[in-house]
């Protein structure tokens, strides 16, 4: 799948499973977002770090 | 030596995938002792891949939630209600998971459930599309997409073939549409189904 900077801005942004997956361990996608209210029934600290045997 | 640019490498320079819609999470917990509407809160909201990452790789499991917790994803601007006015002529197409399924399934439904909202897996169907919901339940969790306007009926079916499709489940195994003006004025405790794939 086509970077998205190169498609039609009027084209629907459709991405596959697979082109979001490659994201997920992503430096961007591994900080902590901020302003996060504190919940803690959710959040976590840390997070799962990229093994074999990692959660969905 | 001139050396080229590493997107990558250099974060300042990196531009995020954008989303098609803004969504927000929402989490609900059931505390008997306050207001529905002060259960559920906003967590926060994204509109880049890398962002809505950034906030699932943050935050717990939803087979590591208490008993009747909720995860609510919505379109920006849609409340994760009935009442919605996107969601009040709308239904689910609902996934009722059981006891087992919490260990062995459920986060990797609900991780489904995720990239098809963010990614616009419903085509131009998507527009119908209003959000998803995992409901962690002693007597069994559920996963549902949920949609607006259920009389758009291939649409509708539409989205339902391809959340089972993306959800891989067995072909003999059906999901059931129910609209949410049944569920709320339901009188037993089963809620007929519009539509099953």
């Amino acid at each position: 799948q086509k970077e998205t900077q190169e498609l039609d801005p009027n084209e629907k942004k459709i991405y596959q499973r697979d082109f979001l997956m490659q994201f997920r361990y992503h430096s961007q996608s591994m900080e902590k977002p901020q302003g996060l209210p504190a919940i803690g029934d959710i959040m976590i600290d840390q997070p799962y770090p990229k093994t074999s045997n990692a959660p969905p | 030596q001139i050396k080229v640019p590493d997107p990558t490498e250099d974060l300042a320079q990196y531009i995020k995938h954008p989303l098609q819609h803004k969504w927000a999470l929402w989490f609900f917990k059931n505390d008997r002792t306050k207001k529905w509407e002060d259960n559920l809160r906003l967590v926060t909201k994204f509109d880049t891949v890398e962002d809505f990452w950034a906030l699932y790789n943050h935050i717990q499991l939803s087979s590591k939630l208490q008993t009747g917790c909720d995860y609510n994803l919505f379109k920006d601007g849609i409340q994760p209600m009935w009442e919605d006015p996107a969601n009040r002529k709308g239904g689910r197409w609902m996934l009722q998971l059981n006891r087992q399924q919490r260990t062995s399934e459920l986060d990797k439904i609900w991780l489904e459930t995720l990239l098809c909202l963010i990614g616009e897996g419903f085509g131009e169907d998507s527009d119908y599309v209003n959000g998803g919901v995992v409901q962690i339940r002693n007597k069994g969790d559920k996963a549902a997409i949920w949609t607006s306007d259920y009389k758009s009926k291939n649409s509708i079916i539409n989205i339902g073939d391809i959340y089972k499709k993306r959800l891989t489940l067995p072909k003999k195994l059906t999901i059931g549409f129910q609209a949410h003006e049944d569920t709320i004025s339901k009188t037993g405790s089963t809620v007929k189904n519009r539509f099953v794939v």
